[in-house]
C-alpha cells in the first residue's frame, strides 16, 4: 500500500511495520495505526506516520535523550495489554510540539508511548506521577 | 447530568466494577476515592484536556530545516 502523506511524500507501508495503538493517542481514537519513520536528514529525525490518516504525522523523542534523570515506573498490569513482560523491552518515546518558533520546541514527558517493537503494539500512557512535565522544552533553558 | 446527593463516607457504583466515595469534605475541596479496575484509566480533567490539546499540538508540527536548526542551537 502506498501512502500519500503530508510531509514524507509518498510512503510505501509494509504490513509488517505497521504499529497498533492498543490505547489510542489521546483525541485521535480513529487513528490507531502507524509507522515509526527515521531520517536522519531532518528535524525531529523521528516521527509517527498515521496510516489512518496521511496527512497525520507526530515528531517523536527519546525522553531520555532529552532528560538523562527521566525514568517511568510501571506495574506489570501496565504492560499487559502491549505484551511486555519488563519495561526493558520497550521503547519508550514522548510527543514533540515542533513549532516555527524553535524555542517554543517541546515535549510532553507526562503522557509518553510505551512502544513493544517486537510485537509492534504500543499505547499513549499518562503518568499518574505529577513530577514530569507536559511541557518539557527541548532547545532553551526555558524549564528552569 | 445524573446528579446524586451523598454524605461522607458514601459512595456510588457504576456498571459493578467502579466505586466512588466521598472521602474528606472540606470547605473548598472534597476527597474522592476511586476503585476501578486497573485497566480503566482515570484523570483530572484538566490534566486529560491537557494532554489531549497538546497532543494536538504536537500534530501540528513541522519539519525544520537542518541547516536553520544547527545554527540556531549555536546561538543559544
Amino acid at each position: 500500500m502506498l501512502l500519500k502523506t503530508r510531509l514524507f511524500g509518498e510512503v510505501s507501508v509494509k504490513d509488517e511495520d505497521v504499529i497498533h495503538f492498543t490505547k489510542p493517542i489521546l483525541g485521535f481514537d480513529d487513528c490507531r495505526q502507524y509507522l515509526l519513520i527515521e531520517n536522519e536528514a531532518i528535524f525531529p529525525t523521528f516521527w509517527l506516520q498515521s496510516v489512518n490518516d496521511p496527512n497525520l504525522a507526530f515528531p517523536v523523542v527519546s525522553p531520555f535523550s532529552v532528560d538523562e534523570n527521566y525514568s517511568i515506573n510501571l506495574q506489570t498490569l501496565d504492560l499487559d495489554d502491549i505484551d511486555l513482560k519488563s519495561l526493558d523491552d520497550a521503547l519508550v518515546l514522548t510527543l514533540m510540539v515542533v513549532p516555527q518558533t524553535l524555542s517554543s520546541i517541546r515535549t510532553n514527558l507526562r503522557a509518553p508511548i510505551i512502544y513493544n517493537p517486537e510485537k509492534k503494539v504500543a499505547k499513549q500512557l499518562i503518568l499518574y506521577d505529577e513530577k514530569y512535565p507536559i511541557h518539557f522544552y527541548v532547545i532553551d533553558d526555558a524549564n528552569n | 447530568m445524573l446528579i446524586l446527593t451523598r454524605k461522607l463516607g458514601e459512595s456510588i457504583i457504576i456498571d459493578d466494577n467502579v466505586q466512588i466515595s466521598v472521602i474528606e469534605i472540606n470547605k473548598n475541596n472534597i476527597k474522592i476515592g476511586v476503585n476501578a479496575p486497573r485497566d480503566l484509566p482515570i484523570y483530572r480533567e484538566e490534566v486529560y484536556l491537557k494532554i489531549k490539546e497538546e497532543n494536538a499540538q504536537a500534530s501540528s508540527s513541522g519539519i525544520i530545516d537542518f541547516v536553520d536548526f544547527a545554527s540556531s542551537t549555536l546561538e543559544v
